[in-house]
């Protein structure tokens, strides 16, 4: 039963851990989507004042001059009550007018100027600790910035929602809790019955054993497995009796055996060793493992729901008040208009008054103004003019009086299709959210599974089938935990115990002149049982799951601040005044690019010299200082300096984690443990790419460099604790890397066709077509922002199925190279879709098939490569033959860049991707004809 | 006890009494036209106001009372008579006024005379004078530049937006605008160099000008009755709005001029706000003579107490303007201000 409490403890953290995350992510999300609604409300007040203060740029006077501007602001400010000030202000940020005396009021600062200067709509806001500032540009008619204006909001209302939300989601948490933990405790419990019975049976064997007491030959009712298990322990104890008596035997007084000193296990040799999955651990994973990832799936989201609940609670009063908002601001401008004794027929200019409206507002769909009849109208209506009978349609109008009569009244529609469009975005960008969680739940749970159940199990039955066929030269350091672990111990102080005997004995049998017979029967004895005169092997077993949660982690640092990197590098002091400032901007990502470049291909050799614990730790400690850096970084050098340590960081930590990936795993695994490898990264690159925006917005750029720190150091223990240090072992010596053995390696048509038919085109496609020319086209293709990045989620989405999907094709039998070209020719497909036909919609295939073609090819790239390495290729070694892989498709990335980046200059971007769509599909051409048809041929290497 | 508060009232009385009298001492003398005893260790500033102490000459009272300015100030009435400009000269030379304030371009010309002529007795020239409410003294060759005026002992202050703003407005009023009349008097020099001004506007601002002059008299002095008919033939050649341009003698006329105006559903833009508040025209683009008033006293203060020399001072312009409209007339003339310039204007009735 331990095992099913600890199980269920295990699994309880986990649900918390994830809903706790969620909690905190949802709630941040709330508060990022009220703290945008109430700036854009607060905008309504701005660029309703800035339509009456352009008029009067529009006719050449300047603001500073107009005598009424304080009652216009007053008259602005009248319109929300809870606004705290209205400025109107000069370029330079000093104030011209306001709504509160001027010396009182501070003059803009130079980060709120700044993004005056960045924003291209000349709309911006921003929040602080105490206020939310929602601006606008006033340009002349030359299309200069002449002035601005800003209104300021105090947060005081936003912070009560936002507490009242923070305890409702809080409070959903925490019963959504209660409620899966029980779940779980039920579900493992009929789940786990038969490994419990194992545990049962394994735990009487243990005391039995022990107890040197006769065992209980029950449990008909085990699992096959458990059976088999139990056999392969009783021959393992039957060699181990057979061994101990035959030793003291040879050592002939056990009196000085018991008197022996212990052996310590510090001073064994530790192995770093790779096993697969034991039948054992697989059947235990695929009973738990379905129930686990349901039970956090449903947990997530229904913590979601809720959340999605509340931020509707709060979305949708807050549209309603925008929308109140506008009528009020069109109702108080007509109603100016009457009161000073115009009549509603002879109103001048509504035409164009009402249209700037529906250009600033697009969540109103119609204006009407009317008496008796219909005497005004724009935009469009959408509600049918022949409704249904019965069928009431309700539109918000508002009365207009004179002389205390209602003589008229304006009618609003707001916009459905807008309405709609706020909502969905709402969802998608929870839905984001919830994504991340489930990710970042599925590692961990793969963590869970793999630290507190197959793992235990793999070891036990790895040391109890070598024990079981005599095998006693390694044992398992000693763990605390289950009666797995228990076991284990057991079983491994057996091994230390019969190594005590044999040493005493061989010196026993050194110190004694004794027979022939008898020496010969002892070495008979050690060679049977693979007894050393050195100490037992301590075996550390190597998993590709060591990896998989800390570079996730350590992914998703590095992408936080992805969202808002351009913005961060624009808004720091910049002494480079003689650069273009847009090549400035790009000069931290080209540093960063380069450190790469120069640095893969040195990863793996550096792995093999340090290990591949050290080699993740001295590649951590870089990217840690870069990112520590960057929380005090003031201007672009320090940035770009900084950028291009955490790139050469960045190289070494992702590709010693593939090169782990690839020496751990056993090689019939690789490709698939490699496609795993890509999901994880991936995984932690859509999650930092999400988190990012999110984080920046609540917390400001500078401090999102902080998270990353910590995740660093996160990612950093957990590689620590998780990854075996030592230096894995080499059948023959690498030959040394050089820079003319990388080149060499070009030479074979095969490899040759890997780096230019897959490696090249596929790095150009994910280095410039996703991080470059994808937001350039659609923004040329009107697409918002939002839209943009969640496109590129789509891509990075794919990467991660695609990962998952390469396990179950190597499974069927795919080869490497088929899938490969299959990957390369979905991606070059996808690309041309978008080529022969620019649309959102095309843009959006083109992320989907590229991320799905092109998480297919990353495995089987590195695969190939490295079968080449072990056969045609092996008087290279591995490290040149990767790190030639690795140093080409950067190189080649670069190049790609600067040639794309000419095509789009001359001809546009569709022009630019149809060249990547065509250099990809020459490639997979390139390489088909290179692998497929001389596999047609009868030439194919076994493997590849 | 009664007797004690008895003696206590008659000391607040007492008190209140000197209170009184020392108020009367310390305040500002309005002395129209009256002789005036300079008190010891103040100064005098001598001013001159075209048709009495309207808002303007108010605006700088009370400015000098807020400061801490020790000065009194005289005041002179022009009214509307040029002659007795050469005896202002003289007198504010007798009484070492310190510094001389004029209003309008005629008071101005007459007190201090223009670039070509300033040095000749008859003008003010060792006194810091300090112009007011002058239309184009740039085109009236009282001073070389706004930032300098080119006369030792000249400055001033300026009170009129660029006249593109004023068409600006106008065609924002009427989209179609083409036709601008004006009425001037060629008894005053403002109002023909503003002619000339607005005149050589009409090729960049694509619009036609319409001047017409006022009649005058065998004493050459302009006949208001002749304003009516004036109006009416600007309306025969169908002008789209009346710019009054800048003359004292039709804001003198105010009533007569924007009534006509009305009756032949003719809208004006005038440069003073009082046209429109007080009579009957259409719309002004102006400062308040009161913030003239105000910066004109500013400008004193720079001379009296920062002890600069006025030739070195810039003239200063008016910072506010405000667009005021008269709904009155809008309704009479059924030409109504668009929504959107209504939200940045000041409607009167």
């Amino acid at each position: 039963m331990f095992l099913l409490w600890r199980s269920w403890g295990v699994f309880t953290a986990l649900i918390a851990t994830v809903l706790s995350v969620l909690a905190v992510l949802s709630v941040l999300q709330h508060n990022t989507v009220l703290s945008d609604l109430i700036r854009q409300r607060l905008s309504v007040v701005v660029q309703s004042t800035a339509q009456s203060f352009n008029t009067v740029t529009n006719l050449g006077m300047p603001l500073a001059m107009m005598r009424n501007a304080g009652e216009v602001l007053n008259r602005a400010k009248s319109l929300d009550p809870d606004i705290e000030a209205i400025y109107v202000f000069k370029p330079d940020g000093t104030l011209i007018h306001s709504t509160k005396s001027i010396v009182e009021s501070s003059p803009l600062t130079n980060d709120e100027l700044e993004l005056q200067k960045l924003s291209k709509t000349g709309k911006w806001s921003l929040e602080t600790d105490t206020q939310f500032k929602s601006s606008i540009s006033i340009i002349n008619p030359q299309g200069e910035i002449v002035a601005g204006i800003q209104a300021v909001y105090p947060k005081k209302v936003f912070h009560q929602r936002v507490h009242d939300v923070a305890l409702r989601v809080t409070s959903a948490a925490a019963l959504l809790l209660l409620f899966f933990s029980g779940l779980t405790f039920i579900v493992l419990r009929i789940r786990l019955a038969g490994v419990i019975k194992g545990a049962e049976m394994l735990y009487e064997w243990l005391l039995s054993s022990r107890n040197k007491q006769p065992r209980k030959l029950t449990g008909s009712e085990l699992n096959s497995e458990f059976v088999s298990l139990r056999q392969q322990l009783e021959l393992a104890n039957q060699n181990f009796i057979e061994l101990e008596a035959q030793l003291r035997l040879c050592h002939g007084s056990t009196k000085d055996i018991e008197a022996l000193p212990g052996l310590s296990s510090e001073y064994f040799d530790t192995v770093v060793t790779s096993i697969p999955d034991t039948s054992l651990a697989r059947v235990f994973a695929r009973r738990v493992a379905p129930w686990s990832v349901v039970l956090i799936l449903l947990s997530t989201v229904s913590l979601g729901l809720v959340t999605y609940q509340s931020i509707n609670n709060s979305f949708k009063p807050e549209l309603a008040k925008r929308t109140e908002l506008i009528a009020h601001v069109a109702n108080t401008d007509i109603q100016r208009a009457v009161s000073a004794g115009i009549p509603l027929e002879k109103m001048v200019g509504m035409s164009s008054y009402f249209e700037e409206l529906l250009k600033n507002f697009p969540e109103i769909t119609f204006f009407g103004v009317a008496t008796d009849k219909l005497i005004f109208q724009a935009g469009s209506w959408q509600h049918s003019p022949l409704s249904e009978p019965g069928q009431e349609q309700r539109v918000p109008i508002y009365p207009l009086q004179s002389a205390g009569e209602e003589i008229g009244y304006l009618i609003i529609e707001p916009s459905l299709n807008y309405i709609n469009l706020q909502f969905t975005d709402v969802l998608l960008d929870l839905a984001v959210i919830v994504l991340v969680v489930l990710l970042l739940a599925y590692e961990l749970q793969v963590v869970v599974m793999s630290r507190s159940l197959t793992a235990p199990l793999n070891r036990l039955q790895h040391l109890v089938e070598r024990l079981a066929r005599g095998d006693f030269s390694c044992c398992i350091r000693s763990r605390r935990g289950s009666v797995l672990e228990e076991l284990n111990n057991y079983l491994s102080d057996r091994v230390a115990q019969v190594h005590r005997v044999y040493l005493s004995a061989s010196s026993h049998l050194e110190k004694n002149t004794l027979g022939l017979q008898q020496k010969t029967d002892f070495l008979i004895l050690s060679k049977k049982f693979q007894l050393h005169r050195s100490q037992p092997k301590m075996l550390t077993f190597s998993y590709l799951n060591d990896v998989r949660l800390p570079l996730f982690l350590f992914a998703a640092a590095d992408e936080l601040p992805l969202s808002f990197f351009p913005l961060f590098t624009r808004s720091a002091d910049n002494p480079i005044t003689w650069l273009d400032p847009a090549v400035v901007i790009s000069l931290p990502l080209a540093g960063y690019l380069l450190a790469y470049m120069f640095g893969s291909p040195f990863a793996r050799s550096l792995s093999e010299r340090w290990g591949h614990s050290k080699l993740l730790l001295m590649a951590l400690i870089p990217v840690f200082l870069s990112n520590l850096g960057m929380f005090f970084a003031s201007n672009v050098i320090e940035i770009i300096v900084l950028r291009t340590i955490a790139g050469g960081g960045y190289a070494l930590a992702v590709l010693a984690c593939q090169d782990y990936v690839i020496d751990v795993v056993p090689k019939e695994q690789r490709t698939r443990s490699l496609g795993i490898f890509s999901a994880a990264l991936f995984g932690g690159v859509f999650a930092g790419t999400a988190l990012g925006g999110v984080l920046a917005d609540r917390f400001g750029a500078h401090s999102v460099f902080l998270v990353s720190a910590l995740f660093i150091v996160v990612s950093g223990l957990l590689f620590v604790k998780m990854v075996p240090s030592g230096v894995r072992e080499i059948s023959t010596a690498e030959v040394p890397q050089g820079l003319r053995s990388l080149f060499n390696t070009l030479k074979h048509k095969r490899y040759f066709a890997v780096v230019f038919g897959l490696a090249i085109p596929q790095s150009i496609m994910d280095q410039v077509f996703i991080s470059y020319l994808f937001s350039l086209q659609l923004d040329s293709l009107n697409a918002s922002p939002s839209d943009i990045a969640r496109m590129l989620m789509a891509y990075f989405m794919m990467i991660i199925l695609a990962g998952y999907l390469l396990g179950r094709l190597t499974s069927l039998g795919a080869s490497n190279g088929v899938i490969a070209l299959t990957g390369s020719v979905f991606t070059g497909a996808a690309l041309l879709s978008a080529t022969i036909l620019p649309t959102q919609l095309s843009m959006l295939v083109a992320a989907i098939g590229a991320g799905l073609g092109h998480g297919l090819v990353r495995g089987p790239l590195v695969e190939l490569a490295m079968t080449l390495s072990e056969t045609e290729l092996a008087k290279f070694g591995s490290n040149s033959v990767l790190g030639a892989l690795r140093l080409f498709e950067r190189i080649g990335s670069v190049i790609g860049l600067l040639l794309i980046a000419a095509i789009t200059g001359y001809y546009g971007n569709t022009s630019a991707i149809g060249a990547i769509a065509v250099v990809i599909i020459a490639g997979a051409v390139l390489f088909g004809f290179q692998y497929i048809h001389r596999d047609a041929a009868g030439l194919n290497v076994k493997g590849l | 006890m009664i007797r004690v508060e008895h003696r206590l009232n008659h000391q607040i009385r007492a008190g209140l009494f000197a209170l009184l009298i020392a108020i009367a001492l310390f305040s500002v003398p309005q002395s129209y036209g009256q002789e005036y005893e300079q008190t010891d260790g103040r100064k005098l500033i001598y001013s001159v106001y075209w048709n009495g102490c309207e808002d303007a000459c108010l605006g700088l009272k009370d400015y000098l009372k807020r400061t801490d300015i020790q000065a009194d100030l005289v005041i002179r009435n022009v009214e509307r008579d040029k002659s007795r400009l050469a005896g202002f000269v003289k007198e504010a030379r007798t009484m070492n006024a310190d510094v001389v304030v004029t209003w309008g371009t005629s008071s101005t010309l007459g007190m201090i005379g223009t670039l070509d002529n300033g040095n000749s007795e008859r003008y003010l020239d060792g006194i810091p004078v300090v112009f007011t409410m002058v239309s184009d003294p740039i085109r009236s060759r009282i001073i070389k530049s706004y930032e300098h005026t080119g006369r030792e002992n000249v400055t001033g202050t300026r009170n009129r937006v660029p006249e593109n703003i004023n068409i600006n407005i106008m065609r924002k009023i009427k989209p179609h605008f083409k036709r601008l009349g004006i009425l001037y008097n060629r008894n005053e020099n403002n109002s023909v160099r503003k002619v000339d001004e607005i005149s050589d506007l009409q090729q960049s601002l694509n619009f036609e000008l319409i001047a017409l002059e006022i009649e005058l008299d065998d004493a050459a002095k302009p006949i208001p009755s002749s304003i009516p008919d004036r109006v009416r033939q600007l309306k025969n050649q169908e002008v789209d709005f009346i710019y009054l341009g800048s003359s004292a003698f039709l804001e003198q006329q105010m009533d007569l001029f924007t009534a006509a105006a009305v009756n032949n559903q003719l809208p004006i833009l005038s440069p003073y706000e009082n046209l429109v508040r007080d009579a009957q025209a259409y719309l002004s683009v102006a400062a308040r003579d009161y913030d003239v008033g105000v910066l004109a006293g500013e400008q004193i203060s720079k001379i009296l107490v920062d002890g600069k020399a006025a030739g070195d001072l810039s003239v200063v312009s008016i910072d506010q303007y405000a667009y005021v409209i008269n709904m009155r007339t809008a309704k009479k003339i059924s030409l109504f201000p668009s929504l959107e310039f209504l939200q940045i204007a000041e409607l009167v009735e």
